[in-house]
């Protein structure tokens, strides 16, 4: 029973590849849209995040206002659910009437929503990657005349990254997955949708078993690099204690 | 008269509450050697960071080749191009090949071409028999090897003055020998040099000048001869005794 229910071959296959008498959109073509809205999404969080996270890591007192701002940026899109942020945007935004807010597609507001989330998380992680190399570190750039701005450049970012590699993907990974909550919002089919509309067709689940296994594809494998980088830095870290 | 590379008068340096350095004057004259000794906790390491501006002094003046440095105009990272340090734990980068550790400074401070700053670096590394770890990562090298290579990442930016920070207190003893015959070999060059030792017979072996420092306060100064062989103050009397003799390391 519940493997008819859930994983039924028949309709699983119909689900991936679509069913012309049906007019259903396959799913694996659904599916690219996630993927493009969250490789396009990526490099923009990774982007967007480092600058907040630089800001709010200076300590000079004339960045106290932005960084003020920033922090509750970052309170505010870690706090709330992202659910609630697309419903937001998508439902919100065009009966706003400002000429360029009001006026993209659905594609812009997806990745307004994530990278307006993600950005969040991942400066956080710029940050913990920033503050975990040593401060030895800063006095040996500072010692051989490096400015503040050369310092961060070539001595504390280039080794905050391999620290954040691992927890990068990670958060990667989370972001993927989330594509799916941008379809409740966005109306257009990409998997969930595609997913739904075929359960209701056939009366049958396995399209959902199909939408899983479309995300595993791509989380697992990431995963696993996620956990053998780890794992290389450990490594490393532990290799280069002395220093 | 020659204008002296270095020149403390009064300097102070408080951490909140805590004094560390309490009104201290010395001068470092081209080609002087000046070792600075005493307890952990007298202030050393703060009075060399003091120096290159690391640390920013709380009072006092420091000048350097008679150029006051007490006002906020003058930038660090300026007078830091012209007095290397050297730390006690090495602080090579673990992301960079000992070969751009070298570099990195006169390429990204003064500015020099790649061509330049490595040929430079290489030469140096040649000369202190380093040239096979050129490619090599720091943590593939010694402790003793990666002293060596910090002391040259400092040379690299032709320093006028050189701070060592207790560079052999991280060592094992069996490699100390090495990274002090190389500061030997500096200080033969003429390499003024302002720097913070255990090693007491090393001292007596290369120094101009003994300072020794108490609770951040100078006690005792003077040529070797004096200070290590006949202190005057009993204070500097307790310390060698206690080095000297509970310790059986000789530079």
């Amino acid at each position: 029973m519940f493997a008819h229910t859930f994983l039924n071959p028949h309709y699983m296959k119909i689900a991936l590849l679509g069913d012309p008498s049906h007019n259903i959109t396959p799913m694996w073509q659904a599916f690219l849209k996630n993927v493009l809205l969250c490789v396009v999404a990526e490099p923009l969080v990774l982007l967007v995040a480092l600058p907040i996270a630089l800001l709010r890591n200076a300590k000079s007192p004339i960045l106290a206002g932005p960084r003020f701002v920033l922090t509750a940026y970052v309170d505010f899109a870690r706090g709330v659910p992202l659910i609630l942020i697309v419903l937001s945007v998508y439902f919100g935004f065009p009966i706003l009437d400002i000429p360029f807010v009001s006026s993209r597609t659905w594609f812009q507001y997806g990745l307004f929503c994530l990278v307006f989330c993600y950005a969040a998380y991942v400066s956080e992680v710029y940050r913990a990657g920033v503050q975990s190399v040593p401060f030895s570190q800063t006095l040996a750039g500072r010692a051989i005349g490096l400015s503040e701005f050369q310092l961060l450049r070539h001595v504390t970012i280039p080794q905050a990254l391999r620290i954040v590699v691992a927890p990068l993907i990670n958060d990667f990974v989370s972001l993927q997955k989330d594509t799916a909550i941008i379809g409740i919002g966005a109306g257009v089919i990409e998997l969930l949708k595609a997913a739904q509309i075929n359960q209701g067709v056939f009366f049958n689940d396995s399209s959902y078993a199909v939408a899983g296994l479309l995300f595993l594809s791509i989380c697992v494998p990431l995963t696993r690099v996620a956990d053998r980088l780890q794992a290389k830095d450990m490594r490393a870290r532990l290799a280069g204690s002395q220093s | 008269m020659t204008v002296p590379v270095l020149q403390l008068r009064d300097l102070t340096k408080s951490f909140g509450d805590k004094v560390v350095l309490d009104g201290v004057s010395l001068t470092v004259q081209p080609h002087e050697v000046v070792c600075l000794i005493g307890a952990s906790g007298s202030g050393k390491s703060t009075l060399l960071r003091c120096c290159n501006l690391l640390e920013p002094a709380s009072g006092g003046t420091i000048s350097l080749f008679g150029v006051d440095l007490a006002g906020d105009e003058v930038r660090g990272e300026l007078v830091r191009r012209e007095v290397g340090i050297v730390f006690q734990s090495f602080n090579l980068f673990p992301h960079r090949s000992v070969l751009d550790n070298i570099t990195m400074g006169p390429r990204r401070a003064l500015g020099a071409s790649k061509q330049a700053a490595e040929a430079k670096a290489l030469q140096l590394l040649e000369r202190f028999a380093l040239a096979e770890k050129a490619h090599d990562y720091p943590d593939r090298l010694s402790g003793g090897q990666q002293q060596r290579v910090a002391i040259i990442r400092a040379l690299a930016m032709d320093p006028r003055l050189l701070l060592l920070d207790e560079i052999t207190s991280a060592l094992d003893p069996a490699l100390v020998a090495e990274v002090l015959d190389l500061v030997r070999e500096l200080a033969a060059t003429g390499m003024p040099m302002l720097l913070a030792t255990h090693e007491i017979e090393f001292a007596r072996d290369v120094a101009t000048t003994i300072v020794f420092l108490e609770a951040g306060r100078i006690v005792e100064c003077g040529p070797p001869s004096e200070v290590l062989t006949h202190p005057k103050d009993e204070r500097t009397a307790t310390f060698l005794r206690r080095y000297l003799d509970g310790d059986v390391r000789s530079g």
